[in-house]
């Protein structure tokens, strides 16, 4: 068997698994952190319903939790839907879309729902 | 040769033409591959499908392929399961052949979805009840079974083989029986709906699979120029002839059942009669080029001795299922459902008349692509692996079914 | 490493990875605990609609206009393309040209709905209350639902959406398919499909929609009255939307 083929194979493949990671981190410079998100706490001084460590990591899965339940078995204004989130965090691009960017994250919830 | 034992060797494949050959293929592949992802960037309407014809071209090229590889299955296990032992020789091809054709399959399935990206989900969440929720389970576990037949041929165990040969021509059949019954089990639709599509899958499996495996033995040893027996060919020829019997006689069966009952009139009409694309594809491309005209020449004692001849009717045959895939899936949703029947119906959505349905460029180049990305795997394989003989040719110990010698 | 370094590193690992996956369930959990139960659909309800093809008037397109306007469902200008949540239809017996009617047609709820048997990963499933519906985030858009509804009432998103007309409901995203909710998101509110109301609001009238389980609901009292059809009863899905008149 062509141990060498096999070999050229292989690094050919992660080659081309890694080119979208290096095209990426040789177009940001490859060691330039983007500047932290700064959020400004929302006017009023109210407080969100879960401390912002928890909701800082668990946010999605609550979300997601929401919505299954709200799309298969009708609840109606859950406690964690995101419209009670909309009442303080009122901009997506203020609020959500910073943070998302930072990390490089796109959630296609935006894509259908309309959040402004 | 002496009995029982086959030497299998890489080819060495670095003539220019082999290169040349890749390139081609490679080429093919990705414009294949590109179109797939237009259609993931742009939406589907970039393809022939519409609303009243929501499946299209990937998935008649789907099931073609799937066909292809059953087929290719039961003849690599002819050898170790039907003690069909002359045709021990090209079973590793065979079955690494099913194994591609299956991925390519299985890609042409994927790609075609309109989320390709929730690739994983069905994995997460399955429905027993649904056709194609249990198939993904076949077809993943048949892809594993090519595989580990082949390992256990290329280190000829000779028990686990035959053990293995078994439970892939089992794994085949019931494969395409369930590739079948996707569109058997449809209700809504009358020209799916029939007891007879997982049979006649299997059938149509058998004949374009050992059409393809003609095929692509004799170019294999031709452009390797290894040493091919051409009564090798000639045995499959006539496998292939009586396949065609049985894939008419489905296609008889079918077609009459359905034309005898007064509410099948129009339906049948429209397929047989009609004089449209449609009952061209039926007549010229299924019924000719994939049953008569092949089963002619093969029969035919002018003919069906001649190894051009019958890499002809192999041509025509693989061709010839390809047709008779369209007409399994395009007619059945070109025609109108019957929501109010006894009724005319006119609507903004195209109720009641019949639907348009004509393949894409973006489409033939998704079909062509993953068509070729077999052969480019596969042509790659021999390279790396033992796969080809370094002859093959019928033992003379082996009793000579059909008489003749070279010629 | 010897066999029982191995092993004992193994099930550390195991437990590392049970741990780590565990863990934070455990506090979504306790954080789900808290929330209230009720509101959510119950088997108490079976949501289905009458319409009276005798009231239906040829050239009305209210009840289409309004589902277009609340649901978003999508117009690309192209009659390949379109989307359908309910579209009208007009018939004509074979026999009888002169007797023509017109009918809006939708996804009927069926009772055992085909769709859904042959949905691969379940994304198309049946509410408590019969609502048929489509659970888009999962859906991988594989159409095979829409070979398998009799009644062609499911249509595929064939491009994006730009625009919301009602920003309550989402906009379309490619790749999935797509069809009649009853307005599942107006009954948990309490209110009626969109089609009903508007059908209501021009004077027609020719839509009833209600509790089919509930013996008192005015849309139980019509189908006792009337025996109005499903369409194609023969197929044995149960629509749950009747046709007077047809
Ligand atoms: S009408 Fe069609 S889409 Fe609606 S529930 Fe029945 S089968 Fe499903
Ligand atoms: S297109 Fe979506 S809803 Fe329809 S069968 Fe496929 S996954 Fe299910």
């Amino acid at each position: 068997m062509g141990g060498k083929g096999a070999i050229a194979i292989v690094v050919a493949l992660i080659g081309l698994i890694a080119a979208p990671l290096l095209y990426t981190a040789a177009g940001n410079g490859l060691f330039n952190k983007p500047p932290k998100p700064e959020l400004t706490l929302p006017a009023g001084g109210g407080k969100c319903i879960e401390p912002t460590e928890f909701m800082r990591k668990n946010h999605m899965t609550l979300l997601v939790h929401v919505r299954d339940d709200i799309v298969r078995n009708g609840a109606h204004k859950p406690k964690y839907h995101i419209e009670h989130c909309k009442t303080c965090h009122t901009k997506r691009a203020e609020f959500c879309d910073k943070c998302h960017n930072y990390v490089g994250v796109k959630p296609e919830c935006f894509d259908c729902h309309y959040l402004p | 040769m002496a009995k029982g034992k086959i030497t299998y060797s890489t080819i060495r494949g670095d003539s220019p033409g082999y290169y040349a050959l890749v390139c081609v293929l490679g080429a093919l592949s990705l414009a294949g591959f590109g179109s797939a992802f237009m259609m993931f960037s742009q939406g589907h309407y970039i393809t022939g499908m519409t609303n009243a014809v929501p499946w299209g071209l990937p998935i008649v090229i789907a099931i073609y392929l799937i066909g292809l590889s059953a087929g290719s299955l039961v003849l690599s296990a002819l050898s170790s399961v039907f003690g069909k032992t002359e045709f021990k020789a090209f079973s590793r091809m065979a079955s690494l052949l099913a194994a591609l054709l299956m991925i390519s399959a299985l890609i042409s399935i994927v790609l075609d979805w309109g989320k390709p990206e929730r690739i994983l989900v069905p994995f997460f969440s399955i429905n027993p009840r649904s056709m194609f929720s249990l198939n993904g389970m076949l077809y993943s576990a048949y892809i594993t079974i090519c595989f580990v037949y082949l390992w256990a041929m290329f280190n000829e165990k000779e028990k686990l083989v035959k053990i293995i040969g078994f439970t892939a021509v089992f794994w085949a059949v019931l494969v395409h029986s369930g590739t079948g019954a996707i569109f058997g089990f449809v209700g809504a639709r009358e020209l799916f709906h029939s007891p007879l599509l997982p049979p006649s899958f299997i059938a149509a499996a058998l004949s374009s699979g050992t059409a393809l495996m003609i095929m692509v033995l004799y170019f294999t040893f031709r452009f390797t120029g290894r040493k091919l027996d051409e009564e090798l060919l000639r045995r499959l020829g006539f496998y292939l002839a009586m396949f065609i019997i049985v894939v008419a006689y489905f296609v008889f069966i079918e077609n009459i059942t359905r034309s005898y009952w007064p509410s099948n009139y129009a339906m049948q009409k429209f397929l047989l009669l009609s004089g449209n694309k449609y009952s061209l594809i039926f007549w010229l491309g299924m019924v000719g080029c994939g049953l008569v005209f092949p089963f002619v020449i093969l029969i035919n004692p002018a003919t069906g001795k001649s190894v051009r001849w019958i890499l002809v009717a192999s041509a025509l045959v693989v061709t010839g299922v390809l047709a008779e895939r369209y007409t399994i899936v395009i007619p059945g949703q070109v025609l109108p459902l019957e929501i109010f029947p006894g009724m005319n119906v006119t609507s903004d959505f195209q109720d009641g008349q019949i639907n348009d349905y004509s393949i894409s460029l973006a489409e033939t180049l998704y079909g062509l692509g993953l068509t070729s990305l077999v052969f480019f795997l596969y042509v790659l394989a021999l390279k790396f692996f033992e796969l080809m003989p370094e002859e093959a040719v019928i033992a003379s110990d082996i009793p000579d079914t059909s008489g003749t010698g070279k010629n | 490493m010897s066999e029982l370094d191995r092993r004992i590193f193994l099930k550390l690992g195991a437990a590392a990875v049970i741990g780590t996956t565990l863990a934070p369930g455990i506090t979504l959990f306790q954080a789900f605990a808290q929330d209230e139960t009720e509101g959510r659909t119950s088997s108490k309800d079976r949501w289905g609609m009458v319409i009276d093809t005798n009231k239906c008037t040829a050239d009305c397109t209210e009840c289409t206009a309004a589902c277009r306007t609340e649901n978003n469902v999508p117009l690309f200008g192209d009659p390949r393309y379109d989307g359908h949540w309910i579209r009208k239809v007009t018939v004509t017996p074979k026999t009888d040209g002169a007797h023509s009617r017109s009918l809006p047609l939708l996804c009927n709820h069926c009772e055992h709905p085909p769709c859904q048997h042959v949905c691969p990963v379940a994304a198309t499933f049946t509410r408590e209350d019969g609502i048929v519906m489509i659970d888009k985030h999962r859906c991988i858009g594989c159409r095979y639902c829409m070979i398998a509804c009799p009644y062609k009432a499911r249509t595929f998103v064939f491009k994006n959406t730009e625009k919301w007309s009602n920003p309550d409901v989402p906009k379309r995203g490619k790749g999935v398919v797509e069809k009649c909710t009853f307005c599942a998101h107006r009954i948990d509110k309490g209110q009626i499909p969109s089609c009903v109301e508007a059908c209501n609001k021009s004077g027609e009238k020719a839509m009833v929609f209600g509790n089919l389980n509930d013996p008192n609901s005015e849309i139980v009292q019509y189908i006792r009255e009337h025996a109005p059809k499903g369409l194609r009863e023969d197929l044995g899905l149960e629509p749950k939307v009747f046709y007077k008149g047809i």
